[in-house]
């Protein structure tokens, strides 16, 4: 209790919250735009850090953490360009949901349900870190093979009318994510001897020319027909401005909102899988368990909210793992980790015995942090809406020159670049014969921990494939994984009878 | 027009087979896949799913589908402009440099898409590009591309 006052007197310090509010915002910032991630964002800050007290630093950061977290779903709902990995999910409904002039709505829930998930990951954080770090090192190989299934369990969902198109979408995701070095026998698969593709294919290219680029093409033919100077649809209803949403309507999604934070949690603990993987299994369940599953897709609020309460409570999951155990909870708290060495803290057991305020102070402003996500969340989703009052040509063209750009700042590589303008193409091709571009985008993250996990643990059980229904956490999930393809498919049969 | 693509893909599928037959098959004990098991299985599974939407698709109701790209509509050489002067803004970047080409690109695809007022385009274009050096090439300290000759002597001034 007295390490938990004194949390709050250092966090309460002006300077400190000052940097927590900076820290909220420069990361909402920079997850708003498409090629700079939340990582991205804490290394460009981490310099600044170098003169700061530890405690003040890695809090800092964390704000950062949450703010990229965040931030991603404002370009994905306005833009359907998402700012983070973690906000492929947001657009399935987040960009419907804004071509249906709700666009201020959409922003309100993303932002409302992030500072849910993160405040939710907080506290499990504070109250249970050790016994969610022993729970983090029971998951192995199978372990994560269910999970990148019940990920990809919701393509049946997604899928909408067209589940074979989905699935078929899916199976070419999966395998784009096999190109490059194979990672357990280091042997090159469909390299063609280019050396870029040795690494593989990045999804945020892929995803940058399958969604914004393609979806430009698009709305270019739709909009040809209109009058040259038309402003976008998006801003049809007037100026977009990010709704406050009432207490009441996020108290009508609590069921999802809590499941979805305890799904980001739980898989945010999981070292490495981070809050993309948890966004899109959250997003998954709340399509398998909702009453209305053909829905999604299409707006539903529900779609939006599960994916970011997810992902913004897989920062406080995370941070678990990062402090108690040494193993970093996700690529961003790997960059995270490296500042806590920077500045002299040594993450493992004995980080909570030598630095006591450090646990609670962390709690303290991924709260704070969460709750200044509202006043981020409307000023810069309020600039972004001006650029959508521009003419479709001209948006058009920023959209895909930001893309552009975005897709060259990832790993500062021209190849990357035109692996956009080839599955830009693709994504026209996908968007003309009704495939799903989400579809093929679930695969293309997932595949590489599938086969991976896939791979290791028969390689540990020297070719049985028991391992995978003998360990109870695998089971459960593969159980959970197949209700959730089949229960879509059931519906659909049940409701053409 | 839907069955030819669902053809293509099969076609995409065969292809990706042959090379992953390639693929060599040493491994360790247990890697019951190798490194070309796991491709040649996905596979397999998108041949099945595939075969299973022609058998669909010949069976359903043939419905006149909308032509993938009309080049003789405005809508459909809008698009297939766009994706041209896309192209070329690509080829451009190593060439003319970030700035340049940006500006160009900026200028062309507007006006391709049916923008006809050429003084905010002009001002629009400027703003665009000034807009995304500042905040990638000096904010963020993205290596952006710097041309070939004199605009790569010039771009060293700029960033």
């Amino acid at each position: 209790m007295n390490n938990f006052i004194q949390a709050m007197g250092y966090v309460a310090h002006p300077l400190n919250f000052l940097l927590i509010i900076v820290g909220t915002l420069f990361g909402m910032i920079c997850g708003a735009l498409p090629g700079v991630s939340s990582s991205m964002a804490i290394i460009l800050l981490l310099p600044f850090t170098y003169s700061m007290e530890p405690v003040t630093a890695i809090v800092t950061l964390v704000a950062v953490y949450v703010g990229g977290a965040a931030g991603g779903s404002i370009s994905a709902i306005l833009l359907k360009i998402p700012g983070t990995p973690e906000a492929v999910a947001t657009t399935f409904d987040g960009h419907p949901m804004a071509q249906n002039g709700q666009a201020g709505k959409a922003l309100g829930i993303a932002i409302s349900a992030s500072s849910f998930g993160g405040i939710f990951s907080a506290f499990c954080m504070v109250v249970a870190a050790p016994l969610l770090a022993s729970l983090a090192l029971r998951f192995q190989s199978a372990e994560y093979l269910m999970l990148a299934l019940l990920g990809l369990s919701c393509i049946t969902s997604i899928g909408g009318k067209d589940q074979l198109k989905a699935m078929i979408a899916a199976v070419l995701g999966l395998l784009f994510s096999t190109i490059g070095i194979d990672p357990i026998n280091g042997v090159n698969r469909f390299v063609f001897d280019q050396p870029f593709l040795m690494n593989g294919i990045s999804y945020i290219p892929v995803m940058i020319g399958v969604f914004a680029v393609a979806e430009v093409y698009k709305t270019i033919a739709e909009e040809y027909g209109k009058k040259k100077d038309a402003s976008s649809d998006l801003t049809a209803a007037g100026k977009i401005n990010m709704e406050m949403i009432k207490l009441v309507e996020m108290l009508r999604m609590w069921k999802t909102l809590v499941k979805s934070s305890i799904i980001g949690t739980i898989i945010g603990i999981i070292p490495a899988a981070g809050g993309s993987i948890a966004a899109l299994v959250s997003y998954g369940e709340a399509v398998r368990s909702s009453k209305t599953p053909e829905k999604f897709g299409k707006g539903e609020p529900e779609g939006i909210a599960a994916p970011e309460s997810a992902n913004n409570a897989a920062v406080g999951g995370a941070m678990v793992p990062t402090m108690v155990l040494g193993i970093p909870g996700s690529p961003t708290a790997a960059v995270i980790m490296a500042a806590f060495m920077i500045h002299g803290l040594r993450p493992g057991p004995l980080l909570l015995k030598d630095q006591p305020i450090l646990l609670y102070s962390v709690f303290i402003g991924l709260i704070l942090a969460s709750i200044l996500l509202f006043a981020g969340g409307r000023f810069i989703s309020r600039e972004f809406a001006r650029v959508l009052k521009l003419p479709y040509p001209l948006l058009g063209t920023l959209i895909i020159a930001l893309g552009v750009v975005g897709a060259y700042a990832l790993q500062n590589s021209f190849y990357d670049v035109l692996i956009m303008f080839a599955f830009s193409i693709v994504g026209f091709l996908f968007n003309h014969y009704k495939y799903s571009s989400s579809a093929f985008i679930l695969g293309l993250i997932l595949g590489g921990i599938a086969e991976n996990s896939l791979r290791k643990q028969l390689i540990i059980g020297d070719g049985s494939w028991m391992g995978f229904v003998t360990r109870p956490i695998s089971l459960a999930i593969l159980l959970i994984a197949l209700l959730g393809f089949f229960y879509p498919m059931l519906l659909k049969k049940k409701a053409k009878a | 027009m839907e069955m030819v693509f669902t053809v293509g893909i099969m076609g995409f599928l065969a292809v990706m087979t042959f090379f992953a037959l390639g693929i060599g098959k040493e491994t360790i004990a247990g890697d019951v896949f190798a490194a070309g098991g796991f491709p040649l299985l996905v596979i397999a599974i998108g041949f099945l799913l595939c075969a299973i939407l022609i058998v669909k698709q010949a069976l359903a109701k043939k419905e006149a589908g909308e032509k993938l790209l009309d080049i003789r509509s405005p809508a459909g050489r809008a698009i297939a402009f766009s994706a041209l002067v896309l192209a070329v803004y690509l080829f451009a970047l190593n060439i003319l440099g970030f700035i340049l080409s940006t500006f160009l690109y900026t200028l062309a695809a507007a006006w391709v898409t049916g923008y006809r007022k050429y003084g905010k385009l002009a001002f629009f274009a400027v703003l665009t590009t000034v807009a995304l050096f500042a905040l990638f090439g000096k904010a963020f300290f993205v290596p952006l591309p710097r041309g070939v000759g004199i605009l790569k002597e010039f771009s060293y001034l700029l960033y």
